[in-house]
């Protein structure tokens, strides 16, 4: 393998050694985390703290392209720096009463303001066209081309009030009432405060009189309940309002010179506030015999009202979407844990985990409107609204055709509703049996969200002997490839998956795979593009072994451990991607189960000593 | 003392405690530091200014993209798109159209982006404490562009939604669409008052802002674009008074030669109403290299080959025609062999097919940056409307109708026409616009114009086009992303 790039199509494609070796990229950073505190204590029992801290972090990056390679060939050599700069402090106070009444009432009450802020610059400069490739990074200044330098400044703030009050009775009894009001930078002059109140009782039956005599076998057992609402601000700051932004023209006739314009980013959303999630939770935590088994049950119901969305506008307001606080959906589902401790340190001991939720989202409400569709999409292959959001539907609906199967002889063209198909081409169904395949025909082809999830953790010891098993799975979730769109295109333009090899042709009468064409791989979402998500696998193996005590003091250490482990060593799933575990648009709710060749989890193997000295 | 000493850092506890809470009062009003809100702009000339430049900002991605050109030359008969490219783009040309088209896509988001910014104009420059006449001039220019793109949603859509204020909420954003008698009423008084208001020249750097006479001849285009197929509509005698008026300003003429039409230094010259402008190097278009033989190394990053010329059009123009030869490149010199390339519109072959090269600049080194301009209207364009108008208004060709049509034939080196019928005429004109106006973004919306669209598209059938295209075709389906989110739309018929 060489680092020379090559053509391909008359383009310029680097081979991933010449990547490796002719680009420098890297990135520093130093870091000063810094905190002080001031306590004052009125009489024992109220207490005054203040604290500050601020978080100081500075970063740099540097990177080269060299010549010998795509990336720099064109240009003679690519560098840029940028560096950046951040600022964010914290402050907290809190005044406290906590007393004990009677030895049995134990009152704690708080009442606290907290104030935060953050500041952020950043520059970048980039060069290229250098004589040689001797300085990389380390001197911009000789190359030819100076590309303009860029440089940003970002700010936020959040304050918060807060009170709280915990009450405990005998050990037996615990509340908690919570209220708290936040304000954020990044709201909307109209809704920049939130309230957000919440409480909680629990109740420690196991210390109850009645229950210590009575049930033995259980050794601790306790109710919880607690309902309260939250805040969220994950947007980005300055969100609600229009910025001007520039729009270069170009002016001044046989002379012509860049003028710089300005325009408004994005239709201000002065009422623009905060999400909130109203979560009732009820709970049960059950320990039987001396801790041997641990149950814990919860239901919850996750109300998420004034939902932060990027909602699509219609284009002929200048804009293809906007920020705003829209509808409500619900969660609600119920989360098992069993824990077990079973056996003994001198011999066999198997600790295990299982955990698995059930969980069930719902839309209640949309801003006015019955339903809508969006999902964030892969913008070069221009797929877009993937997703429909519908009042009394789940979230995650992926909305698009039905894929029929492919069509075979030119009789089933002629009785279909695709009239200019050929024999080879992909089916849809008609869904409104208008005899014409278009939009209209497209339905709930599948959901990004599970049906449940579960987690096993197994770790077995004997003696110095450690195996630990992690088992995880995902199920009934569909996932959007996007990946099909590009390897089942069969235009001749690109890889393909070798599921190819058995396209439709006269001879070969596939039922799954189109014919190759020129001009086919339309970019028509369809069931063809959805397949099951689910998934089976084992997260994490390792095999342990502490040296015995004897070999360990002889060598003067205090433990020594060698162990072998292995991450995503299998995985058991029908998905044809490279990886049903990832998510294109990470967390995001609305856009779950999308898949576009996202970097797979790495199966990997360690193989370690570790000496406690 | 040990007691003193505990008093003391009590106090001095209690004091730090005190500062700390009352020195961290962050403001949550903060404005941007990078850039300025609407809350502070719009309050001057330079904003204004600036707001007005923005408008031009994005017509200059509107013609150097794709967006207005390309369909104008592939969904009619001037051009074959390279065949194994864009897949949208080959769409347009063998009529395998569907709402989700991007270039359909793109056409509607980019001119409606364009219509908010002379909206956002209107209504935060006009309350400005300004000088009055520059004032109106900026006014001016919002309504010219707001009309331009207008005419080219109701060209391609047919009636569309009509947003004349600024959006600044979400509110009633779901607009249905109107007729297209209510687009043009919007068009023809935005452009009315444009004359109105527009200077009829400027110099320096604001060379190139629209004109009164831009706005006159866009008005002339508007009203032959109107008259349609009816022999009988008014806006015939409409198109030509105002071409008459433009010509009699005095201020437009041809160029000796055709070439200097596309000249770098005639830029915004004499023959120019309206121009987009690029900067060589620095801030081009793709017409050098996009435009290029796929692969010729004669330009920077060789060519890509996006459109190739018909046969049609390429064997239209005669071999006098002076227009030819700068129309099209129909060969090269291999650079590094010295070999001559010759270029074909028949060979299936990009790499050896005739290409559009008249808005090619060859000073240019860096790919896809050529700096010629976008000729949006021009006066040869104005003395064939003119041309038209009168053939139609006077059911036969006038005397000033043939000074207007040979004007444009003669510099081409061409004979005078005389002695024809008015559909003669006509046709003639029609042929005169192709050659002349070719690449310019014209022939599709002149044969929907002038109906002649289907009957077109099926003769220029090489390549094995098969267009499957019907008289449906004459507009372009509504994006579906637009379909999607505004209930009241109606899609257009068989689409």
């Amino acid at each position: 393998m060489s680092n020379e790039h090559f053509g391909l199509n008359g383009n310029l494609v680097d081979n991933p050694l010449g990547i490796a070796k002719e680009v420098t990229d890297n990135y520093r950073t130093i870091r000063v985390l810094t905190n002080a505190y001031a306590e004052v204590k009125f009489w024992d029992d109220l207490v005054l703290r203040s604290t500050f801290g601020a978080d100081l972090l500075n970063a740099k990056s540097n990177y080269y392209a060299t010549r010998l390679i795509a990336l720099g060939a064109n240009s003679n050599g690519t560098a840029s720096i940028s560096s950046s700069q951040n600022v964010n402090w914290l402050n907290e106070n809190t005044l406290t009463y906590r007393h004990l009444f009677a030895d049995k009432h134990d009152l704690t009450a708080l009442i606290g303001y907290t104030a935060q802020a953050y500041h952020n610059e950043d520059f970048g400069a980039s060069a290229s066209n250098f004589n040689n490739d001797f300085a990389l990074f380390n001197n911009l200044g000789t190359g030819a081309t100076l590309i303009p330098p860029t440089s940003g400044a970002v700010e936020w703030s959040l304050i918060s009030y807060l009170a709280r009050v915990n009450y405990s009775y005998d050990s037996r009894y615990l509340l908690t009432l919570t209220a708290r009001s936040d304000g954020s930078s990044r709201f909307g002059p109209n809704n920049k405060y939130g309230f957000f109140p919440s409480g909680a009782f629990a109740w420690r039956l196991s210390n109850e009189p009645f229950f210590k005599g009575a049930i033995s076998w259980i050794n601790d057992a306790k109710l919880r309940v607690s309902y309260g609402l939250t805040g969220n601000q994950a947007i980005s700051d300055y969100a609600y309002l229009a910025t001007i932004v520039r729009s270069t023209a170009i002016l001044g006739g046989a002379n012509p010179s860049l003028r710089i314009g300005g325009v408004p980013n994005i239709i201000s959303n002065l009422d623009l506030g905060w999400e909130s999630n109203k979560q009732l939770d009820i709970g049960a935590d059950l320990s039987f015999a001396n801790d041997k088994l641990r149950f814990t049950a919860d239901y919850y119901v996750k109300n998420t009202a004034d939902l932060l969305f990027s909602v699509n506008v219609p284009q002929t307001t200048g804009y293809s979407s906007s920020l705003s606080n829209i509808g409500e959906v619900q969660n609600k589902g119920v989360e098992l844990t069993l824990s077990t401790n079973l056996g003994n340190k001198e011999s066999l001991q198997w600790n295990a985990d299982f955990n698995i939720s059930f969980n069930k989202n719902k839309v209640l409400r949309l801003d006015g409107r019955p339903e809508f569709l969006t999902g964030s999409g892969v913008s070069h292959l221009q797929v877009f609204n993937t997703i429909l959001m519908k009042v009394g539907e789940p979230l995650g609906n992926f909305y698009g055709r039905v894929f029929e199967g492919i069509f075979q002889t030119e009789e089933e063209v002629a009785a279909s509703a695709q009239p200019n198909a050929k024999p080879g081409d992909v089916k849809y169904k008609d869904l409104d049996g208008n005899g014409v395949i278009n939009d209209n025909d497209r339905t709930i082809i599948g959901n990004g969200y599970p049906n449940y999830f579960a987690g096993f953790n197994n770790t077995f010891s004997y003696k110095g002997l450690e195996l630990n098993l992690f088992l995880q799975g995902s199920f009934g979730n569909d996932i959007l490839n996007y990946g099909r769109f590009d390897l089942y295109n069969l235009n001749g333009n690109n890889n393909q998956s070798k599921d190819v090899l058995n396209r439709w042709t006269p001879s070969n009468p596939s039922n799954e795979i189109p014919r190759a064409n020129s001009q086919g791989g339309q970019r028509i979402l369809s069931s063809f593009h959805i397949e099951d998500g689910s998934y089976v696998r084992l997260k994490n193996v390792s095999l342990s072994y502490n040296l015995p005590r004897a070999f360990v003091d002889r060598i003067g250490g205090r433990n020594v451990k060698v162990y072998i482990s292995s991450q995503n060593l299998m995985t058991i799933t029908n998905y044809k991607g490279y990886d049903p575990e990832v998510s294109r648009f990470g967390t995001s709710s609305i856009s779950q189960g999308m898949d576009y060749g996202g970097y797979p989890a790495a199966k990997t193997f360690l193989l370690g000593v570790n000496i406690g000295l | 003392m040990k007691e003193m000493r505990t008093v003391i850092t009590r106090y001095f506890a209690y004091l730090l405690g005190v500062i700390m809470v009352t020195s961290c009062v962050p403001n949550l009003d903060l404005d941007r530091l990078d850039a300025q809100s609407v809350n502070s702009y719009y309050k001057n000339a330079d904003d204004a200014n600036a707001a007005t430049i923005a408008l031009y900002g994005l017509i200059r991605d509107l013609y150097r993209d794709e967006v207005i050109n390309v369909p104008n030359v592939v969904a009619a008969d001037d051009g074959i798109p390279f065949l194994t490219g864009n897949a949208d783009r080959v769409a347009l040309w063998n009529y395998n159209i569907t709402s989700v088209n991007t270039f359909i896509g793109s056409i509607w988001a980019s001119s409606y982006t364009g219509i908010q910014r002379s909206n956002v104009v209107l209504n935060r420059v006009s309350p400005i404490a300004m000088d009055e006449t520059l004032k109106n001039q900026f006014l001016g220019e919002a309504r010219f562009l707001r009309a331009l793109h207008y005419f080219n949603l109701v060209r391609f859509y047919g009636g569309v939604p009509i947003e004349l204020n600024e959006v600044t909420s979400l509110e009633n954003v779901a607009l249905p669409r109107s007729s297209v008698d209510a687009v043009y009423d919007v068009i023809i008084a935005d452009l009315q008052e444009a004359i109105n208001t527009l200077p009829t020249q400027y110099t320096g750097t604001d060379i190139g802002r629209a004109t009164k006479g831009a706005a006159r001849g866009l008005l002339a285009k508007v009203y032959l674009t109107r008259a349609g197929t009816d022999g009988a509509s008014p806006y015939w005698q409409e198109a030509a008074s105002q071409a008459k008026t433009l010509i009699d300003m005095g201020i437009y003429d041809l160029w000796d030669d055709y070439a200097q039409v596309f000249s770098l230094q005639n830029r915004c010259g004499k023959e120019s109403l309206f121009e987009v402008l690029y900067i060589t190097n620095l801030s081009g278009n793709n017409f050098t290299t996009g435009y290029a033989p796929r692969g010729a190394p004669i330009v920077p990053g060789t060519g890509s080959g996006i459109l190739r010329v018909s046969k049609d059009l390429f064997d239209s123009y005669g071999d006098t025609d002076s227009r030819k030869a700068v129309t099209f490149l129909t060969s090269y010199t291999n650079p590094s062999s010295g070999a001559l390339v010759q270029l074909s519109a028949d060979n299936t072959d990009p790499a050896l097919a005739v290409s559009f090269w008249k808005l090619a600049d060859l000073t240019s080194t860096v790919g896809g940056a050529g700096g010629k301009s976008f000729p949006v209207l021009r006066y040869s364009d104005i003395l064939l409307i003119y041309a038209e108008a009168l053939n139609e208004a006077n059911n036969g060709p006038t005397a000033e109708a043939y000074w207007a049509i040979n004007r444009v034939r003669n510099r081409a080196q061409l004979t005078s026409l005389a002695g024809l019928s008015k559909q003669q005429f006509k046709e003639a004109v029609l042929s005169e616009r192709r050659k002349e106006l070719c690449f310019e973004g014209n022939r599709w919306f002149d044969l929907v114009r002038t109906g002649q669209l289907v009957e077109a598209v099926k003769n220029e059938n090489s390549f094995s086009r098969n267009a499957a295209i019907s008289n449906i075709n004459v507009r372009f389906p509504i994006p579906q992303r637009e379909m999607d989110i505004n209930e009241s739309l109606v899609q257009n018929e068989g689409y």
